[in-house]
C-alpha cells in the first residue's frame, strides 16, 4: 500500500465542539493528533467584516464562506446541497469551517433528564440509553467547565447536579423581568437558561457585551465556539489540516480502519493514516463519510453491519410565536437569549405527547419577520416620514415579542440520510439526500407547544399572537448512528466505539438514541470527553 | 494629447499639467448638487444628524439610473408633485438612511453599518452585531 500523505496516532475528522473538545484532551494527555476539517480556517475578524458588509446576508450562515468544497445546507436555500427526498423537508443549518457550527449556535446549554435516557422504560417509546443520566453526571460538570456555562444553581431544571456552574447566571434583561412578573405563580416556570455565554471573563475569554448577535456571530468570543478548543489542542500539539474533505474510511483486512481518504477543493486526493481513527463531521456528513465507504470488504459502508447507519435521524421539531406586547419591553438589547421556560420537558403526559421548552427571544421579531429591518420597511412603504416614522419604529419595535419551541422528535428508521451517488457537490462526493416525515407525536408537539405560547402571551398581555406556518426546523442533527450494546440494533457501543472497527469511534449527536427536548451540544461535549479514555486505549489495541 | 473617456480628477490635473491648458468641464446637465439632496434627505428622514459622505454614496447610486436622476432632479427642482415616481423615490431614500443599504447594479450593498439611522431609531448607542456595553447592561430599559 501507498503510504499516506500524513499520519499520526488519532486522527479526528472535523474541527467541531465533539471533535475539537477530544482533540484538546488528547493532546494535553500527550497524544499526536491530527485534526482534519473539510472547510476553510477563518479568524472572528475575518467573519466580522463579511458580517458587517452585509449584515441580513443569508442568516445564520452569512458571515462564513461559501466555500464551494464544503458545501452546507442553509436555511435560506435547504436544498441548494441537500437532496429533499421524503414527504417533509429537513431545513436544517450547519457550518463547514475550522470551529465548525458553534461559531453561529446560540450556546444555550442544557443537560439531558434522567427520564430522557429512559424513555422507552417511562413511556414506552423510542429507545432507552444504554447509559444513564448519572453515567454521564460527571461529564456534563467538565463540560460545563470545558465550554464556560453561567447559570442559576437555584434554578429546578429537572436534573441534580454534584457541582456549581463554573460562572454566575447571566443578568436578566428588562424583557425577562417583564415576563417574569407576568408568569409569576402561572404553570410555567421561567429560569435563567444556562449558556456557554461568559458572565465573567473566563479561559481568557470576555464577558458578554450584548451583541444581541450570538447568532450569527459573537463579535467578542464571550459566546463558546469550537475555535477555542482548535487552538487548545494546537498548543498541546495538534496539528489542524484544513481544506480537507474526507470522504472515505479504509477498513484493514484486520477490521480495524487503517486510512481515511480525503479530496482537497482541486479535486486531488490522499491519505490519511493513524492508529485511531474519529468521525465528528456531525449528523449528515459523518455517516454520509461510513456509507460513502462502500469496498469489498464493506459493501455497505463502514461500521453498517447493524444497517443503522444514516436511520434515525431526528431534530427538534421548532415553533415560533410573535405578537407585539401591550407595553415596552425593549429587546434586542443584551444576549439573543436569557431565559426560558423548561418545566415543560417533564411530566407523565410524554407517553402521549412531546416534551418542549419555550425560550424567550430578545430579538424582537428577529428572524421570524426579518424585523427590525422588515417593520421599518413596512412603515416606510405605508409612507410614513421625519419625526412620525421615527416614532412608529420605537414605539412598534420596544414591544416586538418573540417565543420559541424545540419539541422532542421520536428516532423513525425510515427518517434518514443517504449519499447520492448520482448528484454530487463540486468535487464529486455525493451530496446528501434525506428522506422525512414528521408523525403523529410531532404534530402533538406542534399544537402543545402553540397554546402554550398563547397562554403565556396573554399572561404577558399582547395583542393576537402569529404563529410559524407548519413545522420549523430546530437544526439539531441528531441520530443516525445510533448508540447502544447490541451490534445487531446499534452503529457504537456505550463508549461511543464502532462495534463492527475497534479503533474507529464517532463523537457527536449522531449517536444520540434519542433527542429529548433539551439543545444538544452540552450532551455532545459530555460524551467526547467520556469518549478520550477509550480513545486512548485503542491506541494500544 | 486626447483625454480619455472618463477621465479621473487626477489624470485630468495631469493633462492639464502636461499641455499648460485648463480643461473645461464637458457641458453635460449639472450634477445633483449634494448639498440639495442632504436638504431633501433631511427632510424626509426628520430628527437625525445625516452624514454628507455617506449621502454621497446613495446620490451616485440613485443618479447612475438616467430615470430616478430625473425623477430626483424634479423632486429637488419641483417639489412632491404627488406622483407614484416621486413616492417610491422618497421610499427608496428613506429605506436607504434607514437600512444603511443601497442598491448597485441591481445588487444590495451596505454604505454604513454602525451609521444606519435604525439603530438611532430604536434608541441603540451602537448597533447589533457590536459590543454595546458592560455586561449587564441591558436590565434596565434604553435611556435615550
Ligand atoms: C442556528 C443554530 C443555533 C444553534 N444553537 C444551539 C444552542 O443554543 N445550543 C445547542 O446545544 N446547540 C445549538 N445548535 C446546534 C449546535 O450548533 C450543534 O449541536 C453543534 O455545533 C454540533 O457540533 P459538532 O462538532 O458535532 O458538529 P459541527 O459543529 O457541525 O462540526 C463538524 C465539523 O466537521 C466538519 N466536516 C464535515 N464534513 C467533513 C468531512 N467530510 N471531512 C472533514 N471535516 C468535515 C465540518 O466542516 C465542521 O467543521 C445550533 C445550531 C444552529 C444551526
Amino acid at each position: 500500500m501507498a503510504e499516506p500523505d500524513h499520519s499520526a496516532d488519532i486522527v479526528i475528522v472535523g474541527s467541531g465542539v465533539a471533535g475539537a473538545l477530544a482533540a484538546a484532551e488528547l493532546a494535553e494527555r500527550g497524544a499526536d493528533v491530527l485534526i482534519v476539517e473539510a472547510g476553510p480556517r477563518i479568524t472572528r475578524d475575518q467573519a466580522l467584516a463579511t458580517y458587517y458588509d452585509n449584515p441580513s446576508r443569508n442568516w445564520p450562515s452569512g458571515p462564513y464562506p461559501d466555500a464551494p468544497y464544503a458545501p452546507r445546507p442553509s436555511y435560506a436555500d435547504p436544498d441548494a446541497y441537500v437532496i429533499q427526498a421524503g414527504e417533509d423537508r429537513f431545513a436544517a443549518s450547519y457550518e463547514r469551517l475550522v470551529g465548525g457550527t458553534t461559531w453561529h449556535w446560540e450556546a444555550t446549554s442544557l443537560r439531558l433528564l434522567p427520564s430522557d435516557f429512559r424513555l422507552r422504560s417511562e413511556f414506552g417509546l423510542g429507545e432507552d440509553w444504554p447509559i444513564t443520566y448519572d453515567d454521564l453526571e460527571p461529564w456534563y460538570g467538565a463540560a460545563e467547565r470545558a465550554l464556560g456555562v453561567a447559570g442559576d444553581p437555584a434554578d429546578d431544571l429537572g436534573v441534580t447536579r454534584s457541582d456549581d456552574y463554573p460562572m454566575p447566571p447571566m443578568p436578566l434583561s428588562y424583557m425577562d423581568r417583564q415576563f417574569g412578573t407576568a408568569l409569576a405563580g402561572s404553570p410555567y416556570v421561567q429560569v435563567t437558561t444556562p449558556a456557554a455565554r461568559n458572565t465573567v471573563p473566563y479561559a481568557g475569554r470576555l464577558a458578554c457585551c450584548g451583541s444581541n448577535s450570538c447568532t450569527p456571530l459573537c463579535p467578542s468570543g464571550a459566546k463558546y465556539d469550537a475555535l477555542t478548543h482548535v487552538e487548545v489542542a494546537e498548543r498541546a500539539g495538534a496539528r489542524v489540516l484544513h481544506d480537507t474533505v474526507v470522504h472515505r474510511v479504509a477498513i484493514g483486512d484486520d477490521r480495524r480502519v487503517s486510512t481515511v481518504g480525503f479530496k482537497r477543493p482541486d479535486g486531488s486526493e490522499g491519505t490519511i493514516g493513524g492508529r485511531a481513527f474519529v468521525l465528528a463531521a456531525h449528523a449528515f456528513e459523518t455517516p454520509k463519510i461510513m456509507l460513502m465507504s462502500r469496498a469489498e470488504n464493506t459493501p455497505d459502508g463502514v461500521g453498517n453491519s447493524s444497517g443503522l447507519v444514516g436511520r434515525n435521524l431526528m431534530d427538534h421539531p421548532y415553533k415560533a410565536t410573535w405578537a407585539i406586547a401591550d407595553h415596552p419591553v425593549w429587546p434586542m438589547r443584551g444576549p439573543m437569549t436569557i431565559t426560558s421556560i423548561e418545566n415543560t420537558r417533564w411530566g407523565d403526559w410524554r407517553a402521549e405527547r412531546p416534551a418542549f421548552r419555550v425560550a424567550i427571544y430578545n430579538l424582537g421579531w428577529g428572524w421570524a419577520t426579518g424585523a427590525p429591518v422588515t417593520t421599518i420597511n413596512g412603515f416606510i412603504d405605508q409612507g410614513l416620514e421625519g419625526e412620525a416614522l421615527s416614532q412608529a419604529i420605537r414605539e412598534t419595535v420596544s414591544r416586538q415579542v418573540m417565543i420559541a419551541s424545540l419539541t422532542e422528535q421520536l428516532p423513525d428508521p425510515d427518517n434518514r440520510i443517504v449519499p447520492d451517488f448520482e448528484q454530487r457537490d463540486a468535487i464529486g462526493i455525493p451530496r446528501p439526500k434525506i428522506t422525512y416525515r414528521f408523525d403523529d407525536y410531532t404534530h402533538r408537539g406542534m399544537a402543545a407547544s402553540e397554546a402554550a405560547h398563547e397562554d403565556i402571551l396573554a399572561r404577558l398581555g399582547t395583542d393576537p399572537p402569529r404563529h410559524s406556518n407548519g413545522v420549523l426546523a430546530g437544526s439539531h442533527i441528531m441520530g443516525t448512528c445510533k448508540m447502544g450494546r447490541d451490534p445487531q440494533t446499534a452503529v457504537v457501543d456505550p463508549d461511543l466505539r464502532s462495534h463492527d472497527h475497534p479503533n474507529l469511534f464517532l463523537l457527536g449527536s449522531s449517536v444520540f438514541p434519542t433527542g429529548g427536548a433539551a439543545n444538544p451540544t452540552l450532551t455532545i461535549a459530555a460524551l467526547s470527553l467520556r469518549a478520550v479514555e477509550p480513545i486512548l486505549e485503542a491506541l494500544s489495541g | 494629447m486626447t483625454v480619455r473617456a472618463s477621465p479621473t480628477r487626477r489624470q485630468v490635473i495631469l493633462a492639464s499639467v502636461a499641455t499648460g491648458a485648463l480643461l473645461v468641464a464637458p457641458p453635460a446637465k449639472a450634477q445633483v448638487a449634494l448639498a440639495d439632496f442632504m436638504a431633501l434627505s433631511q427632510q424626509l428622514a426628520g430628527p437625525w444628524d445625516l452624514d454628507p459622505d455617506i449621502g454621497a454614496t446613495y446620490l451616485r447610486a440613485l443618479t447612475a439610473d438616467p430615470t430616478t436622476r430625473a425623477t430626483l432632479d424634479s423632486l429637488i427642482d419641483q417639489g412632491d408633485d404627488g406622483s407614484d415616481a416621486i413616492a417610491d423615490l422618497k421610499r427608496t431614500i428613506l429605506k436607504q438612511w434607514y437600512l444603511g443599504t443601497y442598491e448597485e447594479d441591481g445588487q444590495p450593498a451596505v454604505a454604513t453599518f454602525e451609521r444606519a439611522l435604525m439603530w438611532r431609531a430604536l434608541g441603540f448607542e451602537q448597533p447589533i452585531g457590536t459590543c454595546r456595553g458592560l455586561t449587564g447592561y441591558w436590565s434596565e430599559p434604553p435611556t435615550n
